[in-house]
């Protein structure tokens, strides 16, 4: 638990029932989750001054911004990792995403133990957790 | 997919034909208009009144023209000379010139010529034509199936691509629940462990219990694959394949399924294969459907022959058991997306397979004998200069 202890996670997903068990699984961890459903309200949080995400996990296809708009953003803080999990996947979506900046692709379902495997990988390779 | 069709215009006809008459018929009516020729010689020789007779030796000269060919209407216009002038010399007609009735003879069977000549340029035209309109006739009809050959297999592939998106989209939305339903089992597994701990009650029913929704997840996640895998097929990524020596490789890898199941494969793999163009992931998922279905219609165990031959300018791989075969029906649907006779099967496979072949521009067919077994047969373009 202790290499994802106090780490900030920023969680965006419009689907609030996989939004809440993926809360919940990182917040066990030792994580503070920031849970966002409303994906518009994702640019006031990373441009929040008072909060440094060490990691962003996002769904991909939402309503009016989707999980690429997502990833858009997060590309302006270099060191951020964004983890995309998605029930629409496929070889062609996760070959762009991985190719548009995303440290990683996870198709839902996931496990708890393939998320966390996952972010601790993120934050392994992130160099916010080097520092 | 297989096209082509056939020219509608016929080419070369043959304009010297007389017709499709059969040999006896036209014995027949040379015979008929032989025995008619010397029956109106008789009648004209008894009766005397030659010219009143005279235009009745047209019967058999056409007759013989019309249904055995021109020789036999010169040959019976002759004859019809030859008679009526016998005719004539026995009845002892008194004439102003003895050469007259060498003449009126001369003059009869120029006429019995030019007639037997228009007759028979008409009957061959007449048969020309009729052949045109047949050959016409038929090249529309095949033209006509290969189009609706061609509108049904466009139509299938029609519904295919909206069955699979359907397919795709409701996988989808059902991946959403199911993927919290995953991540809530796995924290109720941990709550139950923690409150196992702190009140020293054993959690092994509980966590029984949740093993057992984990793996009806995992039932459900593989369904979904399946028709996610279905609904949104990339577009097929093709390279030269030596089928051989990947069919080789690729029966080793299923053959300790075979074993579990007391299959016994056979391999029957031409040497001198050409390569085809393929793209060696889909096409082994397609294949490996059909050998699923081959060792579950051989539950007591039977024989699998896996053969690759080539065929034209075609490679053709065959699978082949000893199975249970299908009934009528069963082979009818065989390829319909979501029909299926297995009780835990999707009722994809066969589509998908299909699908794969189609996109390849091969064809997949099956031969089945209820009891017997059913045979799989797969054949595919062989690559460019193969």
């Amino acid at each position: 638990m202790d290499e994802l202890e106090d780490k900030s996670v920023l969680v965006v997903d419009d689907d609030p029932g996989m939004l809440r068990a993926m809360t919940k699984v990182l917040a066990r961890e030792g994580m503070q989750v920031t849970g966002v459903s409303d994906p518009a309200a994702v640019a006031t949080k990373l441009a929040d001054s008072e909060k440094r995400f060490d990691l962003v996990i996002t769904d991909l296809r939402m309503p009016m911004f989707s999980g690429r708009g997502v990833l858009a953003l997060a590309s302006v803080l270099p060191e951020l990792p964004v983890i995309i999990i998605t029930a629409f996947g496929g070889s062609d979506v996760e070959a762009q995403t991985l190719g548009l900046g995303a440290f990683a692709f996870l198709e839902k379902p996931v496990t708890a133990a393939q998320l966390i495997e996952v972010v601790k990988r993120a934050l392994a390779r992130s160099p916010l957790r080097e520092t | 997919m297989r096209t082509g069709c056939q020219s509608v215009l016929g080419t070369g006809l043959d304009m010297t034909a007389v017709g499709e008459r059969s040999v006896l018929s036209k014995i027949l009516a040379t015979l008929a208009a032989v025995a008619l020729a010397i029956v109106l010689g008789a009648v004209d020789y008894l009766t005397g009144r030659e010219w009143a007779i005279s235009a009745l030796y047209l019967l058999p000269t056409c007759l013989a023209g019309w249904v055995a060919g021109r020789l036999a209407g010169f040959a019976l216009g002759a004859l019809c000379t030859g008679v009526w002038f016998l005719s004539d010399m026995l009845n002892g007609a008194a004439y102003h010139h003895p050469l007259i009735p060498a003449w009126n003879a001369v003059m009869l069977f120029v006429f019995f010529f030019v007639v037997v000549y228009l007759l028979t340029a008409f009957r061959r035209s007449h048969y020309y034509l009729e052949q045109t309109v047949e050959r016409r006739t038929a090249a529309l009809r095949a033209e006509m199936e290969e189009r609706k050959r061609l509108e049904h297999a466009k139509l299938q592939a029609e519904r295919l691509a909206v069955v699979g998106s359907m397919a795709a989209q409701v996988a989808h939305e059902i991946r959403n629940p199911l993927g919290a339903i995953s991540l809530n089992l796995d924290l109720i597994g941990e709550e139950v462990n923690a409150n196992a701990s702190r009140n020293a009650h054993p959690s092994g029913e509980c966590q029984m219990l949740l093993r057992e929704m984990r793996l009806q997840v995992l039932r459900i996640h593989q369904v979904l694959q399946e028709y996610l895998r279905f609904g949104r097929m990339p577009k097929s990524e093709r390279a030269v394949l030596s089928l051989n020596g990947w069919l080789e490789e690729k029966l080793n890898f299923v053959q300790p399924l075979l074993d579990q199941n007391h299959v016994d494969l056979r391999r029957k793999l031409d040497p001198d294969l050409p390569p085809v163009q393929a793209d060696a992931d889909q096409l082994w998922e397609a294949l490996l459907n059909l050998i699923r279905n081959a060792v579950d219609a051989m539950p007591a165990g039977g024989n699998l022959t896996v053969s690759a031959k080539r065929s034209g300018a075609e490679a053709l791989v065959s699978i082949s058991d000893n199975g249970r075969g299908m009934s009528e029906e069963e082979a009818r649907n065989l390829f319909v997306p979501f029909f299926t006779t297995k009780g835990d099967g999707t009722g994809l496979g066969l589509a998908y397979a299909q699908q794969v072949v189609s996109e390849h521009g091969g064809r997949i067919d099956c031969s089945t004998v209820r009891g017997k077994g059913s045979t799989f047969s797969i054949q595919l373009p062989l690559a460019v200069g193969a």
